[in-house]
């Protein structure tokens, strides 16, 4: 298959500009991809500034213009909180610091008193990034692939239907930030676990 | 659609982008290197040299200097003071670098004032307790009757959090209170809140510079070309 689809391709570069051309934008793919997603990211975070969610503030994770961090404010930035990580992989749980026992935080998630912030994340799949809760691709824009878009579509729908993205994205941390239920969980959660971990600010 | 043909329909597209490349993106390239020629706008030294945090500092920290190489007196100080809601900025500021471990200082006598900028412009990590011992030393010690619930006052005294990018904060260890016997008799936990500006080298210090060449028509050839110059390292990241 990948050796019949190589020489249809080939005979499309007989012109050597579209070949030079070619060559020349391929390796861009990874940056055009940044700078769709910086502008899907500017406009998530202007949503948010401009309508704050009363409790809870949000940073650039890591200084990343990407990826972005909410937390309650009474608890600071090193709680139980949710964002977006690795371009827009949805995270709930800690991101740094030691404050936070990991294992006690999954446990509690589990448990039927938090089942409604399970509820209000949703989907919940496997990661690497040592997070209890984690989905990634569940945007949907009328695609063939919704609710399983690859890092390139994001970025694609990032830059070019910005508003769908950032009500979508938004909604995501809404159903936490702007829910009075989900919000004292977080904050019960939050009360519960600060100070079980096992390093700075325990 | 079912998967052969939106196969090939993707093939199809595929194939008219690779026939316009040729054309569209030579011609747009073409134009960019013409533009170039003439501009010179791809140029800009500074990007091609590591510009450490100290060296943000020492750039920055000049360009505040009321009696700075600039020759331009109060200029940038009081057009950054400004942009930073101090008001007045009136008085006789004293700024220092890279002092007491302290990136920018800014401190002035009358009315009583003090902003401490802490420089992240190459993300550095926050080291625990910083800017609580800042804040500490330089501001809690020197004026421990502040009210930090009383906004008019603490709009003078400022601990600004500059990070390259917007909406950065500060780690909570930055914040929190050292363990140190120095600070357990200070009642405050942590940085009060109200005194921490974030704001960025992006959205404000390029901003803050771009607006001056726009509105100094005076500014010597000489200074707008670097201005310009280190304003785009920030913007064009």
């Amino acid at each position: 298959m990948k050796e019949h689809l190589t020489s249809k391709a080939a005979e499309w570069f007989s012109d050597l500009d579209a070949w030079n051309a070619f060559i020349e934008l391929a390796p861009l793919s990874v940056s055009i991809q940044d700078l769709w997603l910086d502008v899907g990211s500017r406009a998530l975070r202007k949503h948010f500034h401009d309508r704050p969610s009363p409790g809870w503030d949000f940073t650039a994770w890591e200084g990343y213009i990407r990826d972005t961090w909410w937390f309650l404010e009474e608890f600071g930035q090193d709680s139980v909180g949710i964002g977006y990580g690795w371009k827009y992989h949805l995270c709930l749980g800690v991101k740094s610091g030691q404050r936070v026992d990991r294992a006690a935080l999954t446990e509690r998630l589990l448990s039927e008193d938090y089942r409604p912030l399970l509820d209000a994340f949703g989907r919940n799949d496997p990661n690497d990034f040592g997070f209890p809760l984690h989905q990634y691709g569940d945007f949907s824009f009328g695609t063939a692939n919704d609710g399983n878009l690859s890092e390139h579509e994001i970025a694609w729908h990032a830059g070019h239907r910005t508003g769908a993205f950032v009500e979508q994205a938004a909604a995501k941390i809404e159903a936490f930030t702007r829910n009075p239920e989900t919000t004292e969980l977080m904050r019960r959660l939050n009360l519960e676990l600060l100070g079980r971990g096992s390093g700075e600010g325990s | 659609m079912n998967n052969r043909s939106s196969s090939t329909a993707a093939l199809a597209a595929t194939r008219d982008f690779i026939t316009s490349l040729s054309d569209s993106w030579c011609k747009i390239r073409q134009a960019e290197i013409e533009r170039n020629r003439k501009e010179n706008h791809h140029y800009n030294p500074l990007r091609s040299i590591t510009i450490k945090e100290t060296d943000h500092s020492r750039i920055l920290g000049e360009l505040l200097k009321p009696d700075g190489s600039h020759g331009q007196g109060r200029l940038f100080l009081d057009s950054f003071l400004r942009r930073i809601g101090i008001d007045p900025v009136e008085g006789k500021w004293i700024v220092t670098v890279e002092q007491d471990r302290i990136d920018i200082l800014l401190r002035r006598d009358e009315p009583a004032s003090v902003v401490i900028i802490e420089n992240k412009s190459c993300n550095a990590s926050d080291q625990p307790g910083q800017l609580y011992r800042y804040w500490f030393r330089q501001i809690h010690q020197r004026h421990p009757g502040l009210r930090y619930d009383y906004l008019d006052l603490e709009k003078r005294f400022r601990v600004i959090y500059l990070p390259p990018g917007e909406y950065a904060r500060p780690g909570e260890r930055s914040v929190v209170r050292p363990p140190d016997a120095a600070y357990s008799a200070c009642k405050h936990a942590r940085l009060p809140e109200s005194i921490l500006d974030c704001r960025s080298f992006e959205a404000d210090v390029a901003e803050w510079l771009n607006e001056l060449m726009e509105s100094e028509t005076g500014l010597s050839e000489r200074l707008r070309i670097f201005l310009k110059l280190y304003t785009e390292i920030w913007r064009l990241r």
